[in-house]
């Protein structure tokens, strides 16, 4: 168990974000069939899902949720992700301090997810939560990576007199679905 | 030599201060930011420990600035970001509209950047033949209107949702009148979000460079800021030179006073570190990444160890939302691209202080600035420093416009005050007329009433300290 879960979903919910909990993969991926069928995913316009896959779903996995949720997608692009409702990817650490999740996301398909479509889904594994940001940085190195993401709930802002608006270029919505067993499922 | 054409921040604080709708609308958005602020350091031990250490991370970084530019410009470079250097804001201009012709631009969509503002980059892109849209909703407020921002962090703050509900029904197309904020917000995303698609080239500002690995990071709340550097096809980012810092560790405490202090978040919703273009074989991303560095200045109050604190400014705001007189008057009072007090010793520096003496001189000196400061500037000291600068041509100094600010009443002012103290025999007589008829002056009186516009006229002693000392005899109890 990892100690740091309580004082990340605290911080987290404080900025809009929507913090789960699953000990499995499995319960984990059901949550989120239950989700993109909730939100009305489906192959119609506008209605699609783009998952910028990540160790967390094996090849054969992505075969089935393929069948299981129509308009769902694992080929990223940017009109693909623009046009989407929901995007999926896999974070890399998570800062409890603040409620933040980064990502390595020098693969500019998990930057399109996260940013594109007005909801984003956030895998994360519970034992990838760190204390503060400078144990971030110690194992994230941006002078090997290209680009590196700091997300801390959904997008924001408070340019009209101050009043607080959810969503404004960026999600509207962002599920953070934290996940006990993540290591041993993607090793 | 005096310099004409000046720019009158008293005349415009003045008309502000008539404008009773602009006076609340700024009011309570910076109460409300006042507090949020205050929220985020509950132990006034633990902002001073935070700000010590953001002074320090600055002061070195500033002290080993070439060095550091350097070393960054090496390490970019080896990542595949292209560095380009301006000494002014022609130069930066010509670079980028150079860039985006190369490319066969035609439309840059823009993430917020003060460095652009300061180079009035989307007038003189219009002019050529680009389009630049503003695409963080402040910015895309006032650009509608052709307006500058008012506060460097809420660049549509003077403008209240009434307002801007009117102007949204009137510039864009479709558009239903609303009050509603959410809905007003909708509106720009749909708008925006096209053009994000279609633009050929997005711009950011950059808030620290980091010296060891040739990083830009930026910070941003509404997301605008990362589509802008890697929806459209070429990444283009500028900065001014005062933003490098050497080392990653460095940019974790920055961060957190900046946000803190800016807005009264623990962080903003994104934080994003560039480091370099798309790689090989993917198909979206920006192809390139430009990075124009701006001096506009900088390296001239580089060179002065004093006026060097300036630079470490980390652009927050804070000074502003605390500053009594910008609470009052607003953004637009001061005619410049940085308003409040940073703006007051910034202006100046980069554009004579002669030309923008009125600045200088536009402040009751309370210290609220430097006592918020993240990285404690000294603003009052330096308004005193330019003060000086803008009548006197001090030999070691390397002030932009040195002694221009001085104006020939000042002068012979001076000259006939002199004359005066140096001769007893014309003291004395000037002392007896100022006690016997220094009553009779008229407060209207020309020269006078500069002194007497907001305050009461001094009234001299009927005799002077002389005569008292004569008729009285001192005392030496």
């Amino acid at each position: 168990m990892n100690s740091h879960f309580e004082a990340f979903k605290t911080r987290a919910e404080a900025v809009s974000a929507e913090v789960h909990r699953f000990t499995g993969k499995e319960e984990a991926l059901a949550f989120i069939l239950a989700f993109l069928k909730e939100a009305g995913v489906s192959d119609a316009p506008e209605c699609g899902a783009v998952w910028s896959a990540g160790p967390f779903l094996e090849g054969a996995r992505s075969e089935e949720l393929r069948a299981k949720v129509p308009g769902l997608t694992f080929e990223v692009t940017r009109e693909g992700s623009a046009a989407a409702k929901v995007g999926i990817s896999q974070m890399d650490w998570a800062i409890a301090g603040t409620g933040t999740l980064v990502q390595d996301a020098t693969g500019v398909e998990k930057r399109l997810v996260s940013t594109l479509p007005p909801i984003h889904v956030a895998l994360i594994g519970a034992d990838r939560i760190l204390e503060d940001m400078g144990g971030v940085l110690e194992r994230l190195r941006p002078d090997q990576l290209n680009y590196i993401s700091f997300i801390t709930g959904p997008s924001r802002t408070a340019d009209i007199e101050r009043v607080l608006t959810i969503g404004v270029h960026g999600p509207g919505r962002l599920i953070i679905v934290v996940v006990d067993a993540f290591e041993e499922v993607t090793a | 030599m005096h310099v004409e054409n000046e720019v009158i921040f008293r005349d415009a604080a003045a008309k502000a201060l008539l404008d009773p709708q602009l006076r609340a609308n700024f009011r309570r958005a910076m109460d409300g930011l006042i507090s949020k602020r205050l929220a985020q350091f509950p132990d006034p031990r633990d902002l001073q420990d935070l700000r010590d250490l953001s002074t320090a991370i600055r002061s070195r970084s500033l002290l080993n600035l070439p060095e550091l530019l350097e070393q960054f410009e090496a390490k970019a470079t080896e990542n595949g970001i292209q560095v380009h250097w301006a000494e002014t804001c022609e130069e930066a201009n010509e670079l980028i509209l150079g860039i985006l012709r190369s490319k066969g631009a035609r439309t840059l969509v823009k993430g917020k950047s003060m460095v652009s503002e300061e180079m009035h980059l989307n007038d003189f892109l219009e002019r050529h033949g680009i389009e630049a849209l503003e695409s963080d909703l402040g910015e895309y407020i006032i650009q509608l209107d052709g307006e500058t921002p008012s506060h460097i962090i809420m660049p549509a703050i003077h403008k209240n949702k009434d307002q801007i509900a009117r102007q949204f029904s009137q510039k864009i197309k479709d558009a239903k009148y609303t009050e509603d904020v959410d809905e007003l917000t909708a509106m720009a995303r749909k708008v925006l979000r096209q053009k994000f698609l279609e633009a050929d080239a997005g711009l950011s500002g950059v808030n620290f460079a980091v010296a060891e690995t040739g990083t830009l990071c930026l910070v941003e709340n509404e997301g605008n800021g990362r589509m802008s550097t890697h929806v459209p096809p070429l990444h283009i980012a500028v900065m001014g030179l005062e933003k490098v810092v050497a080392r990653l560790e460095e940019v974790a405490p920055l961060y957190a006073i900046l946000t803190r202090s800016a807005t009264g978040q623990a962080v903003s919703t994104y934080f994003n570190l560039i480091t370099a273009p798309r790689g090989a074989g993917e198909m979206d991303g920006p192809q390139e990444v430009h990075l124009v560095i701006l001096d506009n200045g900088r390296s001239r109050i580089y060179a002065d160890p004093q006026l060097r604190a300036t630079l470490r400014c980390i652009r927050c705001g804070a000074c502003m939302n605390h500053c009594p007189v910008y609470t009052r008057v607003g953004g637009h009072a001061y005619e410049a691209v940085y308003p409040g007090p940073i703006g007051k010793i910034l202006t100046p520096q980069m554009e004579g202080v002669g030309v923008r003496h009125d600045l200088i001189h536009g402040s009751s000196l309370c210290g609220a600035c430097a006592e918020v400061c993240p990285v404690e500037i000294p603003i009052p000291e330096i308004l005193v420093r330019l003060r000086r600068e803008a009548t006197h041509e001090d030999a070691g100094s390397n002030v932009a416009g040195k002694g221009t600010g001085r104006t020939a009443i000042e002068d012979w002012t001076w000259r006939i005050w002199a004359l005066v103290l140096k001769r007893p025999a014309l003291y004395r007589v000037a002392i007896w007329f100022a006690t016997r008829f220094g009553k009779a002056l008229p407060a209207g009186a020309p020269l006078i009433r500069n002194w007497t516009r907001s305050r009461t006229k001094p009234v001299p002693a009927h005799r002077s300290l002389q005569e008292r000392m004569r008729a009285e005899g001192g005392r030496h109890d």
